[in-house]
């Protein structure tokens, strides 16, 4: 009896002992794990620290993650380029985070938040370069992790980054992250017309047209005169189909770049649309079309979208003036009709040729010519263009 | 911004687009016109004032009139009488018709045709040069860049068709 009770008390010791010696060997390893710290060992220093993390006792010591979060970033610092490096830092950044949770105390809150503005720079740093190589979804996938935990070491807001955040979001498709970010953005002030165009189109493409107008708007009020966003409201409101608005923001368009044959162009065919689609006021829509036309060759003669489309309103007027008439109109209003058609086909004429001289191979530009000498009633030349245009087509 | 500029440039492209050339033979809607404005301005015997009013076409080589001419069939009507179109591809072929038009890849073939009609008071209408002299009434000539038409009393006469004297005074008459 006595001889069993002995046996349960030595083995009690011999555990205990045991669970001592353990904790002693772990508490040896984070001693350890310090002194190679100091020695700047840092492998030594690793080894020791992923021993003495293990133990209940260390795991809650705030210390122990504060130094293997100091660890992993200098193993970080040596071996940046390295995808070993890359899993450091996500070490490093797992470990302060757990510090930061445990230190109640806030014995390493200064120590943790130099170590987390440091991963932070390095992160913000890969997001601007992955960003500058086009690696749009890298970069957000870092600048994300970077404004996630940007509030762990200041109080500002970095709103370059939430813009460029949004920008990347933008950039792989990601639309809802993309508009979150970019509103952010605007909201911070951030002052680049690009956040606005972005913004209004990713509101357009999930058909938030009120969002999108609102900030089409905000960007007029903001950027005026701003070259950008003059072609963004000109894009906005062909997109939405809002013609007053375009027709409006080209003249302001071309008020500001008088020269720029684009804002021209598509107030013409602004104006051409708006004549197939409104046959009462179609008269007056191609004259405003032509008069836009003839500023293009103002600025460049050589213009063949300019010269065709005179060609055509004028060579079309005619046939559309012939199609509107009853056949028992008499001989006189006929005779009128002819001459007063004769006149728009001599008024395409030059527009046709010049446009040929242009492209000589353009098969609407031979149709119309073929069309204009054969309402002018000259046979061979209307069969001379028609035979090009065959060519062409075999 | 280049990336801008990119957006708008395709942008631009996208929205310039060339007008269409109308797909309109002008020259057939003016021929029929003036067809039409024939029957009001000629009269013919008692014995064709019945019926429908026929008009045939030999030849096929101008659709653009001969649609036209289906659409004015469809349209208008001479009096009381409604037109009918006829197509002929031969002078074999040609029926009893009020007016007779000859395209110009047939119009050697008057001769022939104005025989093939020669009883039947028929207008017969040309539009290549020479027509009258081979027996049209009626024949389409160009003067600048106009259509106009000209017109032979004798032929119309030999016809047995009475022409009014505003359609003479309208026309280029060929009498030699």
């Amino acid at each position: 009896m006595i001889n069993k009770f002995v046996h349960i008390v030595l083995l009690t010791l011999l555990t205990l002992a045991s669970v001592v010696g353990s904790a002693y060997a772990q508490q040896e390893k984070l001693l350890e794990a310090e002194q190679a710290l100091k020695a700047g060992d840092y492998e030594k220093a690793k080894l020791a620290i992923d021993l003495a993390i293990v133990a209940e006792d260390v795991a809650i010591d705030p210390k122990a993650w504060y130094y293997n979060a100091f660890i992993n970033k200098e193993l970080y610092k040596k071996k940046e380029a390295t995808s070993g490096g890359m899993t450091y830092r996500e070490n490093a950044l797992t470990y302060i985070m757990k510090c930061v949770s445990i230190d109640k105390e806030n014995k390493y809150s200064n120590e943790c938040k130099n170590i987390i503005k440091y991963l932070l720079s390095t992160i913000k740093t890969d997001a601007v370069n992955t960003l500058n190589k086009e690696d749009y979804k890298a970069s957000f996938g870092y600048f994300k992790y970077y404004l996630t935990n940007y509030h762990l070491i200041s109080n500002t807001i970095d709103t370059s980054s939430v813009y460029y955040t949004g920008y990347a979001a933008h950039r792989i498709g990601n639309i809802p992250e993309a508009i979150h970010y970019l509103d952010l953005a605007m909201q911070y002030s951030y002052n680049d017309p690009l956040l606005y165009i972005i913004l209004s189109d990713d509101y357009l493409a999930t058909n938030n047209i009120k969002q999108a107008d609102n900030v089409v708007m905000l960007a007029t009020e903001k950027f005026n005169d701003n070259k950008e966003i003059e072609q963004l409201r000109v894009r906005y409101y062909s997109q939405t189909n809002n013609i007053t608005l375009l027709i409006l923001s080209l003249h302001q368009a071309i008020r500001t770049a008088p020269k720029n044959l684009d804002y021209h162009l598509l107030l013409s065919q602004v104006y051409e649309k708006l004549a197939v689609n409104d046959s009462v006021n179609k008269r007056s829509h191609l004259q405003n079309a032509e008069k836009s036309y003839f500023q293009i060759l103002g600025i460049n003669a050589n213009n063949i979208t300019a010269n065709y489309s005179l060609g055509i309103i004028y060579y079309n007027q005619a046939v559309d003036i012939i199609n509107a008439q009853n056949y028992n109109i008499d001989f006189t209003t006929l005779a009128q009709i002819q001459d007063e058609c004769i006149d728009l086909f001599k008024k395409a004429l030059p527009f046709a040729q010049k446009a040929y001289e242009l492209d000589p191979t353009n098969k609407n530009v031979l149709e119309m010519l073929s069309g204009i000498h054969f309402g002018l009633n000259d046979l061979d030349k209307s069969n001379q263009f028609k035979a090009e245009l065959e060519n062409l087509k075999k | 911004m280049s990336f801008m500029r990119h957006i708008f440039v395709a942008f631009v492209l996208l929205w310039v687009s060339m007008l269409e050339v109308c797909a309109q033979d002008v020259n057939s809607k003016i021929k029929a016109i003036f067809i039409y404005n024939f029957t009001k301005y000629i009269e013919w015997p008692e014995n064709q004032k019945q019926g429908d009013f026929v008009i045939g076409v030999l030849g096929n080589s101008n659709p653009n009139l001969i649609k036209e001419l289906d659409k004015m069939a469809a349209l208008s009507k001479i009096g009381s009488r409604g037109f009918v179109v006829k197509i002929y591809n031969s002078v074999e072929e040609i029926t009893k018709c009020q007016l007779l038009f000859i395209t110009a890849d047939k119009s050697n073939l008057i001769t022939a045709a104005v025989q093939k009609v020669a009883k039947n008071n028929t207008l017969v209408i040309g539009e290549n040069a020479g027509q009258i002299k081979k027996g049209a009434v009626i024949n389409f000539v160009y003067q600048q860049n106009k259509q106009k038409f000209e017109l032979s009393k004798t032929n119309a006469e030999k016809s047995g068709l009475t022409i009014s004297s505003s359609l003479v005074n309208m026309a280029i008459l060929d009498e030699k």
